[in-house]
């Protein structure tokens, strides 16, 4: 190759041409594949970072707890104040503790009496996080669980207090994590004491702003924020944290998950929802054929 | 054929796939989960272009759209936008090493700095074109602004450290050929 430079220049130069402007085509046109058929090709993008992330699990997990313990040891520095915060906290939190006892035996109580059956098969699988998406204009994880594991498309992801985000993406041994705070998420959320039901939006920003409110007057900073399982994507009741009013009076959710420190994270299994579709055989009797179905869905509202 | 030219261009090209490995690694290592309002400069690009200019079979097309393509992958980008882009411009840049080797330093960073500017408008424009989400604004331009200023220190990485630098005219190489 060195040799024939010199000398061949002539008909290399346009050959060289030719083939890369085939390569950029190539590239192109699986840009363009990826915009028609974005499923197949995150497919095949999420078996990719499987298999090249966790060959690196040997040096990311030791680099990251080496960085975390650089940063608990800064945090030494300012021990003394810590702990009497610390102190502070605790003494808050035993008050409520003892709230929480009472509540709990009257909820047993509660619940025994009306034999409510609770949904028992929201168990979960707890993977730790090996990456993150390694640009800013992206906010997710990568875990070191996958469809071996059983994870599935979908499923909420928490850490140990609130809501962290979705799985999106699974390979074999890792699965990605879209946090609530990307640009591509959007949760169902409840809105507590008034019972709103609004969309949380990620916007890339630490505290996503929250859409679609009713009536915004009836929100006020430090209200909690809970799943609301509508959609049926996510089971409800799932903490995701605070309302907080913005400087541009905007309504904003100050998340209750830790997202300085994401490390060990929990993906809850969601059962399948189950769907009610049809309208009720006891009240209407046989479906008839749909030609006639106008005149039946009004006979059931009456 | 035991070519030395050929065994040290090798080196180079082992020694990009390091490079550009490491920066992946650091890159995805999980230290700051919270949304960041500016973004690290772009080094596997800047390392693109610095070698092409000096030495441009230090940094074959298909190398870099290997590279440039496993980014677009593993960084959640489209595949294949960038790399294509990026494949153009170092094709761009190729084409006039001739011209730059004359020209002072400060020159070559404009240009490096025009097609920066370039890669950014065509990636947006793209975008654009197919209706797909654009990233925001202000990160692309901290982005384009901190990879501005990290190219001269890569050029002095690479010439200093690495040993990547610009042929005389008429230099020949071991074998005597021009280079």
């Amino acid at each position: 190759m060195a040799r024939d430079r010199n000398t061949h220049t002539h008909y290399i130069r346009p050959i060289r041409r030719i083939l890369v402007g085939l390569l950029v085509f190539v590239l192109l046109a699986l840009f363009l594949l990826w915009r028609i058929d974005s499923p197949r090709v995150e497919r095949f993008r999420a078996a990719l970072v499987d298999r090249f992330v966790p060959s690196f699990e040997w040096a990311l997990v030791p680099v990251t707890a080496g960085a975390g313990m650089v940063d608990d040891f800064r945090s030494y520095q300012k021990i003394y104040e810590q702990n009497q915060e610390l102190r502070r906290e605790l003494q808050r939190l035993k008050s409520w503790k003892e709230a929480a006892v009472q509540l709990e035996q009257q909820n047993a109580k509660l619940l025994a009496l009306n034999s409510v059956r609770l949904d028992p098969k929201l168990t979960s699988v707890s993977g730790v996080v090996l990456a993150d998406s390694g640009s800013p204009f992206r906010q997710s994880v990568l875990l070191n669980v996958g469809s071996r594991d059983g994870v599935k498309d979908g499923w909420a992801t928490m850490d140990g207090l609130g809501l962290v985000g979705r799985i999106s993406g699974v390979g074999k041994n890792t699965a990605r994590v879209i946090l609530l705070t990307d640009s591509n998420s959007r949760i169902p959320v409840t809105i507590q004491p008034s019972g709103q039901r609004a969309l949380l939006v990620g916007d890339n920003s630490a505290r996503p702003p929250i859409e679609f409110l009713e009536k915004p007057e009836l929100v006020r900073p430090g209200d909690r924020v809970v799943t609301s399982g509508d959609g049926g994507v996510f089971p409800s009741g799932l903490l995701v944290g605070r309302v907080a009013k913005d400087s541009d009076r905007r309504l904003r959710v100050q998340l209750a998950a830790d997202y300085e420190r994401l490390n060990f994270l929990r993906v809850l299994r969601s059962r399948k929802v189950e769907i009610i579709s049809d309208p009720g055989a006891l009240l209407i009797g046989e479906r008839p054929a749909p030609v006639t179905d106008a005149p039946v869905e009004e006979g059931s509202d009456g | 054929m035991v070519d030395p030219t050929l065994s040290k261009k090798w080196l180079y090209w082992i020694l990009f796939l390091l490079l550009a490995t490491a920066l992946f690694f650091l890159q995805l290592i999980p230290l700051q989960t919270t949304p960041s309002n500016w973004a690290m400069p772009d080094l596997v690009v800047c390392i693109c272009f610095a070698w092409v200019l000096r030495r441009p079979d230090y940094m074959p097309v298909l190398l870099i759209a290997v590279v440039m393509l496993m980014a677009d992958m593993l960084f959640l980008r489209p595949p294949g936008l960038l790399t294509a882009l990026v494949v153009v411009a170092s094709e761009f840049l190729r084409a006039r090493v001739n011209v730059m080797r004359e020209l002072p330093f400060m020159l070559e960073w404009a240009l490096v700095t025009g097609v920066l500017v370039a890669l950014l408008l065509g990636y947006r424009l793209a975008l654009f074109i197919v209706m797909q989400p654009r990233p925001s604004l202000w990160l692309s331009l901290t982005l384009l602004l901190t990879t501005t200023a990290a190219y001269p220190l890569v050029v002095a990485f690479s010439r200093y450290v690495l040993g990547v630098r610009k042929t005389a005219p008429g230099e020949v190489d071991a074998l005597g050929h021009r280079i």
